[in-house]
């Protein structure tokens, strides 16, 4: 399969490389060091899972036009640039072109449909730790590595099963799911909170989730996310919420969710595709999500990662 | 008159220096460097159009060192806000029958906590808007226009220990009135502290920014409603327009002002959460007045409280 992956960073280089070396034709695109590196000294990545893995010759550009046409574009850039990222994308998009994101978000596929046409975009997510050591090197933390994706409408198209054997091929745990758009926002509820809260407090989960307080502020992002789906017509279930506080309570205490990584390093923040996104969803569907807004509020000035 | 300043930082250092230049018996406590700069420096008061140094002065560390002077006439309460009860205790072995304290730090429960400690017939209440800052150990910088440090008796009226306090105050040269009603003066100061402080220190932002953007405005401006319905739920006759004042206080600050609490944080220093959002978060449980903008900047500041983290 042609595949192009847009967004060299831990996510991109972590699945690219394993669709590389099963024999798919992987063109990265990438800026800057990360493309030198990549071109110079090929793709490193280690890997809890897989171990350290090299792929030394690789097909890497700065010009998306050079890396079409792509049966399929893996997009793994963050959300802060997806507009941009999108609009780059339509030199090598052709009617045949399918596009997945795997970014965090909840209005993902939307925001690219309208950029690129909403019949290409699956939906998907995934659930990995992976980030650039430095360029060229990335490194994959914990035991999960797997992707959920699947057409949004929730039926199974040749194209999502042509997807899903090239990942199976390639041994990436993959799930085809019949109903994307209620994980995507199920995944989103428990992001925005972990992210948003830990970002909010300059705390790691553990602390979070001991202190009343902070906890109350976690599960009050769930909360109102929760009844934005509802709103939304996605049904996440009665114990969507105690479900995913369960979950976070059995993550190490030190667990630094993306955000508060990137907080850290004074990196741009994604606080607009989540916290952000709640509050605007809030306003446009009449839900009211004061905690996300006040999160997005306090985080929003930092977002571009300009002032510590 | 024989008065011990408790905290000499920028404003307990500076009202006690015009206090010893009018002869009066002034002991300083303070801590660490600026303690040993005080001993061994003395005091110096760096002015827009003066600067002078009082050495020696009496600087301790701890009010019972002063004991053995007998119980003092005045205690100007200018700590930081954290360890209130703490800070009282310590004050203890100088109290006499007759001293007055009068704290002049930011809150709207300050001298009910230090009364709880010492006996409340000790206490007055007050406030003053007076900027500074401690550039380095011994130093105390005092730019800008001297608001008058205000207080009188924390249930209200008029009494003869304020009216000798206020005589002895002006004969020092410190700008000062007198309020019937302080602490509807507290609360009206409160609403506008407590707003900026959260807002700017949950954002890690300047006034400037945090008034420049529809959403920080907003909270600031959340957080100033509550703090005002808290305080009229309390029956304190707040003015009608403390909220329009609070949000025009905003654009008309210097943009650059960042609140102490902020640079508290920056610093790793620990904070006055517990003064500010917190007593709001706590008094608006109380009396049923839902206080949502204050328990969220309180929640997202409280793992700082301490100042473990920067």
């Amino acid at each position: 399969m042609n595949i192009a992956i847009m967004g060299a960073g831990g996510l991109g280089a972590f699945y690219g490389i394993q669709l590389a070396r099963a024999g798919n034709a992987v063109t990265f695109i990438a800026r800057g060091a990360t493309l030198a590196a990549l071109r110079t000294q090929g793709l490193r990545v280690k890997s809890e899972l897989l171990g350290d893995l090299h792929l030394p010759q690789v097909r890497a550009t700065d010009i998306p036009a050079q890396a079409g046409p792509a049966e399929l574009v893996l997009l793994t850039t963050k959300a802060y640039d997806l507009e941009s990222a999108a609009r780059s994308l339509t030199p090598l998009v052709n009617p045949d072109t399918t596009v997945l994101p795997l970014l965090n978000g909840v209005d993902i596929a939307e925001r690219l449909g309208a950029v690129l046409g909403p019949d290409r975009i699956l939906g998907g997510l995934c659930r990995v730790s992976a980030a650039i050591a430095e360029p060229g090197v990335i490194t994959q933390a914990g035991k999960f590595s797997n992707v959920v994706f699947g057409e949004l409408s929730g039926e199974t198209t040749p194209r999502a099963r042509a997807v899903l054997a090239a990942f199976e091929a390639a041994g990436i745990a993959t799930e085809l799911s019949p109903h994307i758009r209620r994980d995507i926002w199920t995944k989103y509820l428990f992001i925005a909170a972990a992210s948003g809260v830990c970002a909010l407090t300059s705390s790691t989960l553990g602390p979070v989730l001991n202190d009343p307080d902070t906890r109350a502020l976690f599960t009050g992002v769930m909360t109102e996310i929760a009844a934005l789906a509802a709103r939304a017509g996605i049904t996440l279930g009665d114990s969507v919420v105690a479900n995913s506080l369960a979950a976070a309570q059995k993550m190490p205490p030190t667990m630094k969710p993306s955000m508060l990584h990137d907080l850290e390093q004074r990196k741009s923040l994604e606080v607009e595709a989540l916290n952000g996104t709640a509050a605007r969803l809030g306003r446009e569907l009449g839900v009211p999500t004061p905690i996300n807004q006040f999160i997005y509020a306090a985080l929003k000035h930092r977002a571009a990662g300009a002032t510590p | 008159m024989r008065i011990l300043i408790m905290g000499a930082g920028a404003m307990g250092g500076y009202y006690g220096a015009r206090l010893v230049q009018a002869g009066h018996d002034v002991i300083f406590i303070a801590r660490g460097a600026h303690l040993e700069a005080l001993r061994t420096r003395g005091l110096t008061i760096v002015r827009d159009e003066e600067q002078f140094t009082l050495h020696p002065i009496q600087a301790l560390e701890d009010p019972a060192q002063a004991a053995p002077g007998g119980p003092v006439a005045l205690v100007l309460f200018t700590t930081k806000a954290y360890d209130l009860e703490g800070a009282a205790q310590r004050l203890a072995p100088v109290m006499g029958p007759q001293t007055v304290v009068l704290p002049l730090l930011n809150g709207v429960d300050i001298a009910e906590r230090l009364g709880a400690v010492l006996g409340m017939a000790h206490l007055l209440a007050g406030l003053t808007y007076l900027p500074g800052n401690v550039p380095r150990p011994g130093v105390i910088n005092q730019p800008g226009v001297e608001h008058p440090l205000r207080f009188g008796e924390p249930g209200g009226g008029h009494s003869a220990r304020v009216a000798f306090l206020l005589e002895t105050f002006r004969t020092a040269r410190i700008l000062c009135d007198v309020s019937e009603d302080i602490r509807t003066d507290l609360w009206t100061k409160f609403v506008l502290i407590n707003s900026t402080a959260g807002a700017c220190t949950v954002t890690r932002q300047t006034v400037g920014t945090v008034a420049g953007d529809p959403d920080t405005r907003a909270l600031y401006q959340a957080c100033a409603q509550e703090t005002a319905a808290v305080a009229r739920a309390m029956g304190i006759a707040l003015p009608e327009d403390a909220v329009e004042k609070t949000m025009a206080y905003l654009d008309k600050v210097p943009a650059r002002n960042k609140p102490s609490m902020l640079q508290d944080l920056e610093r790793g220093k620990p904070l006055e959460l517990e003064t500010l959002n917190g007593v709001v978060m706590r008094l608006g449980a109380e009396r049923g007045v839902p206080t949502p903008a204050n328990r969220s900047i309180y929640a997202a500041l409280k793992l700082h409280v301490n100042g473990r983290r920067a």
